[in-house]
């Protein structure tokens, strides 16, 4: 998926066709975001350029290609402010998640954050993979496209974030 | 559970722990701010400036530096900016907001909980489902409620006196668990969602506040801009504050503060707080409760 292919020259997308696709993906974007960076202005700023550019650009998207290409823009935003001196200075060495309580019983709760807060502390190139295998459930193909790498290097990674995560867990779990 | 297992639930857990993050209205709003502002275009940089704007920005380093130093030393660490969010917002109107500054430069208050609209949509067209003359209204939150917090199946949406704006017809709409006539949920794009109480409340109909906040366990109770109990004991004790509202009118007070309550069931209700009174729809006065509710917090 070229994402400048998919921009076309006609204007501005239409309302309806905007706040269809605001009400179906705006929330994945957000979260997705959110994970990535793990604060909440800047997931906000993210997203609003999202749809800003979904806006503006008017893109011509085939139909079920809609998620993808919104989180494909929204990863790469996600990566610059993480790449930037803003990120090194605010974010790295304070990468916790603020969770809502889960009503769940105590140690349930508990093992759901940590896993949480695990795949937000993974090296970025890891986290995406697993925030888009995982939670978006993308397919290796489908990540592939939007990541723009073959399919082997996002199994490769995957393979290697599965064991990261667990050395992590394993870890918090024996301290 | 293995580790495999776990992550195959990452997008049940994810959504129940993240289900505040959302995409509201307020952020559409801005979007299309954002997107009818015309585009600057860019400038181009002139050669015969670069010297002037060299010195410009060893100015501005060598003031940043020293001042940066001198502003944010040890007894500053508190500092806040605050600041007042152009265009339209349902935040409180003196938002706190941390500066992009060095990490530990600023510090909030743990207690605070900010104002946030529960309720989906705005105006007077808002998601609803009505059953048996009763109003339910969208919430925002939870983005899916666990089938297993489902209570029993009321009926199907354009049959048996049950109608929706936002439901398909046919699909089954449920009680939520110890939330009796409080709350429902249905299927809204696949996902399961709640729908809280909203119609008004009056002596005559026998309905009280008890009837819009339900009566399933409670995990925490959060006034924004006062703070949030979650000991068990002093949320059993403001509950019955609760139960003891006086019903003052059947109209709804919108309001930039709200009362919310968070179930075990993973749902929360919202209620609008207007000095000592509370409105979903209806609204009741209750100054006991907020007495209570600041006492417990000192």
């Amino acid at each position: 998926m070229d994402e400048r292919e998919t921009v076309g020259a006609s204007g501005r997308l239409d309302d309806a066709r905007f706040e269809e696709l605001y009400s179906r993906y705006a929330d994945d974007v957000l979260r997705v975001s959110y994970f990535y960076l793990g604060n909440r202005e800047q997931a906000e700023d993210v997203t609003q350029d999202v749809f800003v550019r979904l806006l503006t650009a008017a893109p011509i998207l085939k139909p079920g290609s809609e998620k993808s290409w919104l989180l494909k823009v929204a990863l790469n935003r996600c990566r610059d402010l993480w790449r930037s001196a803003w990120a090194r200075r605010v974010l790295v060495g304070s990468p916790t998640l603020e969770l809502i309580p889960d009503p769940d019983d105590v140690e349930d709760s508990l093992e759901k954050r940590e896993l949480l807060q695990a795949v937000h502390r993974l090296p970025a190139s890891f986290r995406e993979i697993i925030l888009m295998y995982y939670y978006q459930e993308f397919s290796i193909a489908e990540i592939a496209d939007i990541l723009e790498v073959p399919e082997g290097t996002v199994s490769s990674r995957l393979s290697r974030a599965r064991k990261k995560l667990e050395e992590m867990l394993k870890g918090s779990a024996s301290l | 559970m293995t580790l495999e297992e776990r992550l195959e639930k990452l997008p049940e857990t994810a959504d129940q722990l993240l289900s505040n993050v959302r995409a509201d209205s307020e952020l559409k709003y801005k979007i299309r701010t954002a997107a009818a502002a015309p585009q600057r275009a860019k400038r181009v940089f002139a050669p015969r400036l670069a010297v002037p704007a060299l010195c410009a920005a060893l100015v501005l380093v060598a003031v940043g530096v020293f001042g940066v130093t001198r502003i944010f030393s040890p007894a500053d660490r508190e500092l806040q900016v605050t600041s007042i969010a152009a265009g339209v917002s349902s935040a409180s109107p003196n938002p706190s907001l941390r500066a992009d500054l060095p990490p530990s430069s600023v510090s909030l208050n743990k207690g605070s909980v900010s104002f946030r609209e529960l309720f989906a949509g705005s105006g007077g067209n808002f998601p609803m489902i009505t059953v048996d003359g009763r109003v339910y209204r969208l919430l925002n939150s939870p983005s899916k409620l666990n089938s297993r917090n489902l209570g029993s199946a009321l009926g199907a949406v354009s049959s048996g006196g049950i109608t929706s704006n936002a439901v398909e017809d046919g699909e089954t709409v449920y009680q939520v668990s110890g939330m009796g006539n409080a709350m429902v949920a249905a299927n809204v794009d696949g996902k399961l969602r709640v729908f809280q109480r909203v119609s008004s409340g009056s002596g005559s109909s026998g309905d009280s506040l008890k009837a819009t906040i339900g009566s399933a366990t409670v995990n925490e109770l959060s006034l924004s801009g006062v703070g949030s109990i979650t000991d068990k004991a002093t949320i059993q004790q403001l509950m019955g504050q609760l139960s003891g509202a006086s019903y003052v009118n059947g109209e709804c007070k919108k309001s930039g503060q709200a009362l919310y309550i968070a179930y075990a069931n993973g749902t929360t209700v919202q209620l609008y707080v207007s000095g000592d009174q509370l409105s979903a729809c209806g609204t009741w006065s209750c100054p006991g409760f907020f007495t209570a509710f600041n006492a417990a917090l000192q």
